[in-house]
């Protein structure tokens, strides 16, 4: 699993290098993240757009992280290609994370912290 | 026109195995014309009932196969994709076969939902799933038109 890591002013933008995130790298992924938002105050982007496929595992790593982040903050996810999307909506999952269509609107001046 | 086989195969049960087992067969599915749309769905539901035979049916213990089937029948007035599965897990309990609900999203993120998506989503996408218990092993088949 690799994830490669954007330091910005006051967010982290990070990129999921993987095609899939599922029940066999749920917990590295955890992990992963766990040691990345040591100490890290300000927004979290994680750019999925190279993941083509989340199953429910998955699903549940994405808000295990959300869970690391301070107490009311979203996660903010950019770029869900189609069965991305689709596993969220169907778990109306979609509606407890921030959604862009791809990280550089994240960083757009329109978008706002979450 | 006869059956095409996509994959049939025996492997151990653990994430790892399925997850590869599923990136095979979406090269498959794709090279079979099956559209984004239905390929997606299958995809989905084999995951989550894989994953729960190798969580639940064999305790994520590595021990323990799964045997894996997917033919794909063209036909002049309708295509369709047939999955089959077999282990050799405890038999599934009742309430999973039946149908599930979502877990209940919360307002406060530090109590939202990590797991229990997995049955709903079998349910939501698969519009039969037939499930039998013969000779100790359990078995699911189900069937995406395409």
């Amino acid at each position: 699993m690799q994830l490669t890591t954007q330091i910005k002013p006051d967010a982290l933008c990070v990129t999921v290098e993987d095609e899939r995130i599922d029940a066999a790298i749920a917990v590295q992924f955890k992990d992963a993240f766990r040691k990345l938002l040591v100490g890290h105050k300000g927004r979290v982007v994680v750019d999925l757009e190279k993941v083509a496929f989340l199953d429910s595992s998955g699903l549940g790593a994405l808000v295990a992280v959300m869970k690391m982040l301070p107490s009311g903050q979203k996660l903010e996810l950019a770029g869900l290609q189609d069965a991305v999307q689709k596993v969220l909506k169907l778990t109306r999952m979609d509606s407890i994370f921030v959604l862009h269509s791809d990280a550089k609107t994240a960083f757009g001046s329109e978008q706002s912290a979450a | 026109m006869s059956p095409q086989t996509l994959i049939d195969c025996a492997f151990p049960g653990t994430f790892a195995h399925v997850s590869d087992h599923l990136k095979k067969l979406q090269v498959e599915l794709e090279r079979n014309a099956v559209e984004p749309e239905p390929k997606d769905d299958i995809l989905i539901v084999l995951a989550e009932l894989l994953n729960n035979i190798v969580e639940h049916g064999y305790c994520a213990s590595g021990k323990g196969n799964i045997h894996l089937t997917v033919h794909a029948h063209k036909r002049a007035d309708k295509n369709a994709v047939y999955i089959r599965t077999v282990d050799q897990g405890p038999p599934v309990p009742a309430d999973a076969l039946i149908g599930a609900s979502l877990p209940s999203l919360t307002k406060d993120s530090q109590d939202m939902p990590e797991g229990g998506f997995g049955w709903f989503m079998i349910h939501t996408l698969a519009d039969s799933i037939n499930y039998e218990r013969i000779d100790d092993e359990n078995r699911f088949t189900f069937c995406v038109g395409f």
